[in-house]
C-alpha cells in the first residue's frame, strides 16, 4: 500500500484521502506541504501563521477532498488558492490590524525586490518569474501587491495613488496577459 | 450591478483581492454565468503559478496534522452508540423536530459516524453540516447512515457549484451540502427530476438551499436544479445551474428533455450573462 500510494498521481490521491487513509494525506503534504507553507509565509509575512494555515488547508483536504475538483487544475493549483484565500482572509481579520500596518510598511517597500530574491525551487518557476518580468510594470506592480502582499485592489489603488477602476483593470489585464505567455507552463504544471 | 462591472471585478477576485461588499453579487453572478467562471477559473491557474514559490514545510506541521487527525478519530470512537436509525415513514416527522431529542441528535450524529467511517466516504462534512442545524437533520442523517444509500453529486458544468443528494431505497432523498449562491427573495431554487422525457418539479428549495428533503421514483433519471420565481413554475423557465445522474438508471443515452421553446438551453457556449446579471444578490 505504501509504495503504491507515493507511485499514485493526486487524482488517486484524493479518492485515496475521501476513503480516510492517512498515509494518502501525508503523502499529499510531503509533496505540496512546501508549497503551501511558503506562499503562506510570503503572503503572512510570518511563519507561525503560516504553519496554522498550512495545517488548516490539509486539514480541509481531508474533511472535504470533494472540493478538489481534477477537471478545474492540478491539486497544488487547488491547494495554493486554498491557501491564498485563507491566509488573506487572517491579514484582514481585526486581530491582525496592527500586524498588518506593520506589514503594510515593509511589504510596499521591498514588494518586487522579493520576487528577484526568492527562492525558486522549480525550473517552471523561471518562466513564471519571466513572465511576470515581461509585464508593464503598472500590471505587475498592481498584480504583486495584490497578490503577494494581500491588498485589494482598492488598497492596491491607494497606495499606488491611482484610480481603483485603473487598478482592477491592470490586474485582470495583467492576469490575462500572463496567461497567454505562460500557456506552456500550464501543462507543465498539471503534472506537478 | 451591470455585467461589464462584475466581470472588471474579475481579475482582482481570482486573486482575493476584492473587498467584502462586492463579494456577494459577484458569487451570485458567477453561479449564473459560465463565461465568467471560465475567466476566474483561468486566473486562478494563473495565480496559483504565481504562488507556486516553493521551498520546504516544517516537519512539525505534519506531526500537528496528524494528531488532529487522531483526535477526530477518538472522538468519534468513544462515543457511544446510543440509538437506533429510526426509518422514516411520512413527510410530517420531517417538519417535527423534537427539540429534546435535536439535542441529544448531535450526540447520536458524532456517536454513529465512527461506525459509519470506513463505510461512508466523504460524509464526514455532511453530518457535521447537519448537527448544527434544525428538523431534517436527523431524518437526513438516518439516510447518510443507511448503508443502503445511494449518492448523486449534482454540479454545475465546469465543476464550480456542487451539491450532493442522498437517496434511500424508498425514494427518500435529500440534498445536502449544496454550495448554491442565495438568491433575491423574488426568487427560489427549484429542483427538477427527469423522467422518461419528461421534467417534473420535485421541490423549492427557497433562496438558500442548505437541506430540502424530496422523493424520487425509480423513473427519474436525472436531477437539476434552476433559479425560477419566487413560489416556483409548473415548468423550467431558467437554465440548469446543477445537475446530475441518478444511479443506476437505463436509457440515459436517448434521453431528449423537452424544454420550453421560450427559453434558451445553457451550456458552456451559450453564455447568459448580460441579462441575467442584475438577477440575485444577498437578501
Amino acid at each position: 500500500m505504501r509504495s503504491g500510494i507515493h507511485e499514485a498521481g493526486d487524482t488517486v490521491l484524493v479518492v485515496a484521502i475521501g476513503r480516510w487513509q492517512e498515509e494518502a494525506l501525508a503523502e499529499a503534504y510531503r509533496r505540496h506541504g512546501g508549497a503551501v507553507f511558503s506562499l503562506a509565509r510570503r503572503v503572512l509575512g510570518d511563519e507561525a501563521r503560516a504553519e496554522e494555515v498550512t495545517q488548516e488547508v490539509f486539514l480541509l483536504l481531508w474533511q472535504q477532498p470533494e472540493r478538489f475538483d481534477p477537471d478545474r487544475g492540478s491539486l497544488r493549483s487547488y491547494l495554493l488558492a486554498a491557501t491564498h484565500g485563507r491566509a488573506v482572509d487572517l491579514l484582514r481579520s481585526e486581530g491582525a490590524q496592527r500586524r498588518r500596518e506593520e506589514r503594510d510598511s515593509r511589504r510596499t517597500a521591498i514588494a518586487g525586490y522579493d520576487l528577484e530574491h526568492e527562492v525558486w525551487d522549480l525550473t517552471l518557476a523561471e518562466q513564471v518569474k519571466g513572465a511576470l518580468a515581461d509585464l508593464p510594470a503598472d500590471e505587475r506592480r498592481a498584480i504583486e501587491l495584490a497578490y503577494f502582499c494581500g491588498h485589494t485592489y482598492r488598497q492596491v489603488a491607494s497606495l499606488l495613488s491611482q484610480p481603483e477602476g485603473t487598478v482592477k483593470s491592470r490586474i485582470r489585464a495583467g492576469l490575462k496577459r500572463l496567461q497567454v505567455s505562460l500557456a506552456t507552463v500550464y501543462d507543465q504544471a498539471s503534472e506537478l | 450591478v451591470n455585467h461589464d462591472d462584475l466581470q472588471s471585478l474579475l481579475g482582482a477576485y481570482a486573486l482575493d483581492a476584492i473587498d467584502a461588499d462586492e463579494e456577494p453579487a459577484l458569487r451570485v453572478h458567477l453561479a449564473e454565468c459560465p463565461r465568467c467562471r471560465s475567466e476566474v477559473a483561468a486566473h486562478r491557474q494563473t495565480a496559483a503559478l504565481l504562488g507556486n514559490i516553493g521551498g520546504a514545510a516544517p516537519a512539525d506541521v505534519w506531526e500537528r496534522i496528524a494528531s488532529e487527525l487522531a483526535l477526530e478519530n477518538a472522538s468519534w470512537q468513544t462515543s457511544p452508540l446510543r440509538a437506533k436509525v429510526v426509518p422514516l415513514s411520512s413527510w410530517r416527522r420531517l417538519v417535527l423536530p423534537a427539540v429534546a431529542a435535536l439535542a441529544a441528535a448531535s450526540v447520536v450524529l458524532i456517536g454513529m459516524l465512527g461506525v459509519a467511517t470506513i463505510r461512508v466516504q466523504h460524509r464526514v462534512d455532511v453530518l457535521r453540516s447537519m448537527a448544527s442545524a434544525g428538523g431534517l437533520q436527523q431524518a437526513a442523517a438516518a439516510a447518510v447512515l443507511d448503508p443502503r444509500h445511494t449518492t448523486t453529486r449534482l454540479s454545475s458544468g465546469d465543476g464550480y457549484l456542487v451539491a450532493q443528494v442522498v437517496i434511500r431505497p424508498d425514494g427518500e432523498a435529500y440534498l445536502v451540502n449544496s454550495d448554491l449562491p442565495p438568491l433575491e427573495s423574488a426568487h427560489t431554487y427549484q429542483l427538477w427530476g427527469l423522467t422518461g422525457a419528461r421534467v417534473v418539479s420535485l421541490v423549492l428549495l427557497g433562496t438558500t438551499p442548505r437541506l430540502a428533503a424530496f422523493r424520487v421514483d425509480g423513473a427519474v433519471s436525472r436531477l437539476m436544479v434552476t433559479a425560477e420565481p419566487k413560489g416556483g413554475t409548473p415548468r423550467p423557465t431558467g437554465p440548469i445551474l446543477i445537475q446530475g445522474r441518478l444511479p443506476a438508471t437505463v436509457g440515459e443515452a436517448v434521453m431528449k428533455v423537452s424544454w420550453p421553446e421560450t427559453s434558451a438551453r445553457p451550456g458552456p457556449d451559450a453564455p447568459r450573462c448580460a441579462h441575467r446579471a442584475a438577477r440575485g444578490s444577498r437578501r
